[in-house]
């Protein structure tokens, strides 16, 4: 699993400094589900926690480096009374994506092989 | 297959539903708005989202390769982010202004000629049509293309508005999603390419915003169906009591204007059933003034602005220094066009406040049949000329509109219609010197490299709308104003009421001669001042109306002016902030006095103390001056409601400054009787009843008298977001000042530039934005103004001679260069 997670978040990194998609944290878990399918568990486990982690830890990376105040502001539009609760919900944001669609990709792959 | 295979394969296919239905509803969710909700998976992304917009936007490279440049710009960034540009010719100085502008506030500077053009529908969608229909009514497209076609065939200005959009252009095409401003990614949508339309409409939405405020029209027919001719002129003059005019008394007139026509008879239009006044439309409250060094402490002439606008963020202004070999001017700019519009040159210094005289006329329309093809004009049938304008929505929509124009201007409103601005009297065509071909920017680029007083005249003439008071000093000691624009020749009392479109007798009859405008320069009093007041005494030969500005803030400017010896830059400073409100001063001591001591409460008797002891002046801290404006209000609404009957919106009431004359010279009118009771009320009555309900109100509202009661608090003041998105805006300030002192901060409105200039060599200035220099609501520079505004501070302006001059206040140095 630590060998899939690792893979997911080095792919999903380079396709995020690459293009400005949000999705990738969908497609990269699914392709993940389709094409390196270990256990349900561990696949998904893989995916949500590999998204969840490049969410998390890109979104902190910014908030300490120039990115107070923008998450001050951000967090009061968003009514939420503090900013961490911004990278919580960046971090559930990559959960639920990442478990999702790699959960989608894992039974894919199961519905259409013979065995 | 076997059956257990059969059964896993089924809750494979399950799983997999499950799977991607949540997935697609997660993206679905999180990859569109849902309503006023942003795309929160594209806004959240860590990558491109809203956490890409943070403090790293402040960095500026060290170079930068920019098609389109001809030579090297070297641009130096001051500590408070004021970009310093210094070009080798005037093509690459508004390329490279065009440039830094956008990379601070490009998105301010698009959403803004989008709201001028009425084009919001297209990014907000279909919620913003009522209002973009308007902007198409008003004919702010058309004016804008009037004016661009000035503009390109001037060559001066045609290379500074191509250059400038080019620079513009620049900065978006190296443009990503990550990089891309906060609110395109809050608001979902992409900036466009710039297009020098888009300066002109921003003149045109300044034009626009300073002539149109307060449309007085419709409200005085109203009036004056009900109480007369007589009676409406009395309590709605068209020239304010107790002004002491821009122009001093010791110019004499000595033209003589062309012939004036007499008034035709009078004309009595259809109204509409409701007539509401904007509520909107709040009193601002522009000061200049300039004194000559024989009244300063170093000799050198002082020249002083402060333009009160509504106030937003990211900052209505973006300063700027423009140096190149034919120009070197510090000042403020109007993000989205070029050159400077408020400031100073080593040699001048100009400021502006807003003329007030009215520009705009309405003029009842009768069209011939239910086509709406041809309207009456001299008795004969003349064709209107149909306008479509298309109108286009996010939600994919494409709406045809249509305008039709008389040679008076736009008949903006049917009967019928909704009314966008209610203050527009419906069935009427409008005349607005805004849609006649002028170059407005030619005025300002001339007077960026002016050099003296021959110069800034010749400058203004270019200077059509909105009308505007040009105040000036120039380092070799002269000073001057004009009360400048294009300002129609009026038959007394032209354009104050609804007109009768059908005869010529009410169109405009030409304008007044440049010369003959309002002017005064080097007076022997050794200063001039402007604050949106009456311009000249009765002897000027042209009529005047307006909507001019009670006689506090000039009455105050001028006292201090006056009694002023050894004004230094300091002094200037001081008295931007001041915040006594000359009206208070004279209706709070009669107010008092007819008060009856006996048989008030202790707290009733702390309240009077704390008036008695007041100096008039608006300080957030104090508690006086919310008693005061509550009992004034109280007082003003008691004197005239029973004769002004309507709800709040509807209800026109003689302004402050008359209510203030007659409490002084009069008191026994008649208005002060309440009409609905049977005792004759008089204006001691009316005072004390006015005094306990205010004690009553403003213990209800803030509890009991104290600290909680205080004037910035309870007045407060906002300075929203320009989309009003909530977060980026600052809310709740607790200010010194009132519209009738000079610091005339209220509100949403306030100093949107604070300026002193002190014309010594090499020349000194100071200056503060209500804000910042940035538009990046995740920069330190969006809003690091504020404070020391609302406390009184004010910067050192640096104004340098070239990139390399040695000294502080450097923050990061760009090279720009052309491709080679």
């Amino acid at each position: 699993m630590i060998i899939r997670l690792i893979g997911v978040l080095l792919a999903m990194l380079i396709i995020h400094l690459l293009t400005p998609f949000w999705w990738t944290i969908l497609v990269v878990p699914f392709m993940l589900g389709v094409f390196f399918p270990h256990g349900s568990w561990s696949t998904i486990g893989a995916g949500a926690i590999g998204a969840a982690l490049l969410w998390s830890l890109g979104a902190l990376y910014y908030w300490i480096n120039g990115g107070t105040i923008i998450a001050d502001r951000i967090a009061v539009m968003a009514g939420l009374p503090h900013p961490w609760l911004l990278i919580a919900a960046t971090t559930l944001v990559g959960l639920l994506s990442g478990g999702l669609a790699a959960g989608a990709g894992y039974f894919l792959r199961r519905a259409l092989i013979k065995n | 297959m076997s059956e257990r295979n059969k059964h896993r394969r089924a809750i494979s296919i399950s799983f997999f539903i499950l799977c991607l239905i949540g997935s697609a509803g997660l993206f679905y969710l999180l990859h569109f708005p849902h309503g006023t909700i942003p795309p929160a998976g594209k806004l959240l992304n860590p990558f491109a989202g809203f956490w890409q917009n943070g403090e790293k936007l402040n960095h500026k490279p060290p170079t930068l390769v920019l098609a389109g440049l001809r030579d090297s710009v070297t641009v130096i960034w001051d500590d408070r982010l004021v970009p310093h540009i210094f070009a080798e010719n005037e093509g690459d100085l508004y390329f490279a202004q065009g440039y830094v502008t956008a990379s601070e506030r490009l998105w301010q500077m698009e959403f803004q000629i989008l709201a001028a053009a009425g084009r919001l529908s297209e990014v907000i969608g279909d919620e913003l049509l009522e209002y973009d229909r308007f902007r198409r009514r008003i004919g702010m497209i058309p004016a804008a293309r009037t004016a661009l076609a000035e503009m390109l065939a001037d060559p001066e200005t045609k290379a500074a508005i191509e250059s400038y959009s080019a620079g513009v252009n620049a900065y978006i095409d190296q443009l990503d999603e990550a990089s891309r401003p906060l609110e395109y990614k809050l608001l979902d949508y992409r900036p466009r390419s710039w297009e020098p339309l888009g300066s002109a409409l921003l003149l045109k939405q300044m034009a626009w915003n300073l002539t149109a405020y307060a449309l007085d029209d419709l409200k005085l027919t109203v009036l004056r169906e009900r109480l007369g001719q007589g009676e409406t002129e009395r309590l709605f003059p068209a020239r304010p009591p107790r002004t002491t005019p821009i122009v001093p008394p010791e110019v004499k007139w000595h033209i003589e204007p062309p012939p004036i026509p007499k008034p035709p008879a009078p004309f009595t239009p259809r109204l509409p059933e409701r007539t509401d006044h904007d509520p909107k439309m709040t009193a601002r409250g522009s000061n200049n003034w300039v004194v000559a060094g024989k009244k300063t402490a170093h000799g050198y002439p002082l020249l002083c602005n402060d333009p009160h606008l509504g106030l937003n963020l990211p900052s209505v202004w973006f300063e700027i220094q423009l140096h190149s070999p034919s120009v070197n001017v510090y000042g403020v700019s109007l993000p989205g066009a070029p050159g400077v519009i408020i400031g100073f040159n080593d040699s001048i210094a100009w400021g502006l406040t807003n003329a007030e005289t009215d520009v705009i006329d309405f003029y009842e329309i009768e069209f011939r049949d239910k086509s709406r093809l041809e309207y009456r004009y001299n008795d004969t049938w003349h064709p209107v000329d149909i306008r479509p304008e298309r109108l286009l929505t996010r939600e994919g929509d494409t709406i045809i509109d249509t305008v039709r124009w008389t040679h008076h201007g736009p008949v903006i409103y049917e009967w019928g219609e909704k009314r966008h601005w209610s203050t527009i009297p419906p069935g009427t065509a409008m005349r607005w010197t805004g849609h006649e071909p002028s170059n407005e920017l030619k005025a300002l680029l001339e007077l960026n490299r002016g050099r003296n007083h021959t110069d800034y005249l010749a400058a203004l003439n270019y200077f059509d709308c909105p009308a505007q008071n040009f105040v000036f000093a120039a380092s070799s000691g002269d000073i001057a104003i004009v009360h400048n624009g294009r300002l129609p020749i009026r038959w007394p009392g032209q354009g104050r009421y609804i007109g009768d479109g059908r005869r010529a007798s009410f169109d405009w009859d030409g304008f007044i001669p440049r010369e003959h405008l309002p002017r005064a320069v080097n007076p022997d009093q050794g200063f001039l001042c402007s604050a949106n007041q009456f311009p000249v005494d009765a002897g000027y030969p042209y009529y005047l109306d307006g909507n001019f500005a009670p006689y506090g803030r000039s009455g105050r400017i001028n006292e201090m002016l006056a009694s002023g010896d050894s004004l230094t830059p300091g002094d200037m400073i001081m008295m931007q902030q001041d915040c006594r409100n000359p009206l208070a001063a004279e209706v709070l001591p009669p107010m008092l006095a007819r008060l009856d001591a006996t048989g008030l409460s202790e707290t009733e008797q702390t309240i009077i103390d704390s008036l008695e002891s007041w100096k008039y002046r608006y300080q957030r801290d104090r508690v006086a001056p919310t008693v005061f404006e509550s009992w004034w209000h109280r007082l003003q609404k008691n004197i005239w409601d029973d004769e002004f009957p309507g709800t709040e919106k509807s209800r026109f009431r003689p302004r402050r400054d008359i209510t203030a004359g007659l409490i002084r010279e009069d008191s026994t009118a008649a208005c002060y009787d309440d009409k609905g009771t049977a005792p004759v009320e008089s204006l001691t009555d009316l005072i004390e009843a006015s005094f306990r309900e205010t004690a009553d109100a403003l213990a209800e509202s803030h509890g009991p008298f104290g600290p909680a009661w205080r004037w910035g608090r309870v007045r407060g003041a906002d300075i929203h977001h320009l989309a009003r998105i909530p977060g980026l805006g600052r809310t709740d300030l607790e200010t010194d000042g009132h519209y009738d002192a000079i610091n005339a901060t209220y509100g949403t409105v306030g100093p949107s530039w604070r300026m002193v200039v002190e014309l010594a060599r090499p020349v000194r200035a100071w200056g503060i934005l209500p804000g910042g220099q940035s538009g990046h609501p995740g920069s330190k520079y969006y809003d690091n103004g504020i404070a020391d505004w609302i406390d009184g501070h004010i910067y050192e302006l640096f104004f340098w001679s070239s990139p390399n001059e040695p000294g502080e206040g450097r923050l990061y140095r760009t090279t720009m260069r052309g491709e080679r």
